[in-house]
């Protein structure tokens, strides 16, 4: 663990150098560990893959003695994370060529056939990294090695809503329409990012995720659009 | 009882201080991209630091007053007029029922600042006005659409007059190379030192790729020559250097991740100069002491919140 105070305001908790469902579980425990003891003076906080992003109130205290503080919090934590968690949530994927813009060519790059894509990505239980890009945007990993590709050359300008989508060893759903260059294998009828629930999105960075298939019909009937 | 929107300008946002708690999400925290005018502009009219404010870029805005107020303009000089009468910022004016306040365009900085006596009436969106118009968040319609002809930006009537203006010392000055302050941070010891020299000696040029996401300047290229980064939260001011060289400047509006080295972190506070910079004016780096820049935050946060 190493931590860097990045400016007048904030620093940063290095947990690791590698993107494992390890060191992903380190973060989320430091957070939690960090927000129940100093929520009282954390305005913001950007948990990623082997980092965790804390800014402060520094009217109220300085950046040097919350690092001292942060230090102390995490060196007393003995408790070993653990990736396990009884916790999976679900995400209804409809895998087909209508809404899987980029089935076909991911089968043929993998030299899979497309049942075999879909196995493949709806087998794991995915982690939840980071969230970022855009508001609920969940970095997911890892994706099995036999069906992951580049990020494509071109990314396309129009990327519809809850596309579930892979590049490299990881797996994402576009909670809006937006730009994007990630290889789209399915869409979810289920809201990513909603300003006016409670709870934004139903995924968090640490929580644990699985695409289950589902077919034309019952996507529909969630009010999935085509 | 409101300001009637009747020419809208180029871009003219609703801004709070901003939008907290919600990185986590991957929602950034907007708010003013010059808070030490915005901050001043509240602060000459008594209001809480959070009121809602518009925040002007480059000008074209044009709105007429439906009941008496009294309003605060600070920041850029947008050629500003009420009625027929040029007026200066950094100080308050008394409006009365039908006057028309208009902005033209950039004398001396690019965003100005208009605050009424007790703030716009605005339901925030998550906890907050502030328009982010990339995330669809904020705003008068809780939707990030920025400032229309014909919106009614309302207010409280207030009939009392105020006569203030901010000192002549506290006022920055806009024009000429600006040096800003960067706390060396992040990915700085995966730079060589051949290559912050280069970025501490050189001026760079603003490009015309400049937003309230961050700001791409022009000049000497800086080359990364550490190792690849996995990408991580990125703090105000963070200076990012991207494959071809040319560093950018994130500012209010920025991801909250990212996977480009960064070089260190322009102070907050120096953000507020920068935001006022236009493409093709030019600025400095010089490396500052976090302490120092500590104490001077500290100072500032005092001034206006306590």
């Amino acid at each position: 663990m190493d931590i860097k105070i990045i400016n007048e305001s904030s620093l940063i908790i290095y947990f690791g150098n590698e993107i494992t469902p390890e060191n992903g579980a380190l973060v989320s425990q430091a957070c939690n560990i960090i927000l129940k003891q100093l929520s009282s003076i954390v305005i913001d906080y950007i948990p990623s893959y082997c980092s965790l992003h804390l800014s402060f109130d520094i009217s109220r205290v300085n950046i040097l003695s919350i690092r001292t503080d942060i230090q102390n919090i995490l060196n007393c934590q003995q408790s070993i994370a653990s990736v396990d968690s009884d916790l999976v949530i679900e995400i209804p994927s409809y895998y087909d060529v209508e809404v899987g813009l980029d089935l076909n060519n991911v089968a043929e790059e993998s030299g899979f056939s497309i049942k075999e894509v879909i196995e493949s990505h709806s087998q794991v239980i995915y982690q939840v990294y980071a969230i970022g890009f855009a508001p609920g945007f969940a970095y997911m990993g890892n994706v099995d090695k036999g069906i992951s590709l580049p990020r494509k050359r071109t990314p396309r300008t129009k990327v519809p809503k809850g596309s579930i989508a892979i590049a490299e060893s990881q797996t994402a759903i576009y909670p809006t329409e937006s730009p994007g260059g990630w290889h789209i294998l399915a869409r979810t009828p289920i809201e990513l990012i909603d300003f006016n629930s409670e709870n934004l999105t139903p995924l968090s960075v640490g929580n644990r995720v699985k695409f289950v298939p589902i077919n034309r019909i019952e996507y529909l009937k969630m009010g999935g659009v085509l | 009882m409101s300001f009637d929107i009747i020419k809208c300008g180029m871009l003219s946002l609703l801004q709070d201080y901003g939008r907290y708690g919600y990185q986590r999400i991957g929602v950034t925290s907007g708010g003013p991209m010059d808070e030490h005018a915005f901050l001043w502009a509240n602060k000459l009219l008594d209001n809480v630091a959070n009121a809602t404010q518009i925040e002007i870029t480059f000008g074209g805005l044009v709105l007429v007053a439906t009941k008496s107020t009294v309003i605060a303009i600070t920041g850029a000089d947008l050629g500003t007029h009420i009625n027929e009468k040029v007026v200066k910022p950094w100080r308050t004016y008394n409006i009365s029922v039908g006057d028309t306040i208009t902005f033209n365009q950039p004398n001396t900085g690019l965003r100005a600042y208009l605050a009424v006596k007790g703030g716009f009436h605005v339901e925030p969106h998550l906890g907050s006005s502030a328009t982010v118009v990339r995330e669809g968040i904020g705003g008068i319609q809780r939707n990030g659409v920025k400032l229309e002809v014909g919106d009614k930006l309302k207010y409280t009537p207030y009939t009392n007059q105020y006569f203030r203006t901010v000192s002549s010392h506290f006022i920055p000055d806009y024009s000429g190379t600006i040096e800003l302050g960067v706390i060396p941070s992040y990915q700085f010891n995966g730079f060589s030192k051949h290559q912050t020299n280069i970025f501490f000696s050189s001026t760079y040029e603003i490009s015309n790729q400049i937003d309230r996401m961050g700001y791409r300047l022009k000049g000497e290229a800086i080359t990364y020559d550490g190792n690849g980064i996995i990408s991580e939260g990125i703090s105000m001011g963070a200076v990012q250097i991207p494959q071809d060289g040319q560093p950018i400047v994130l500012l209010r509006d920025r991801q909250t991740i990212g996977g480009y080295p960064k070089i260190g972190c322009v102070s907050a506070l120096d953000c507020n100069l920068l935001a006022q910079k236009k493409s093709g004016d030019t600025i400095t780096f010089k490396l500052i002491d976090l302490q120092h820049e500590q104490g001077r935050r500290c100072i500032f946060n005092r001034f206006f919140f306590d």
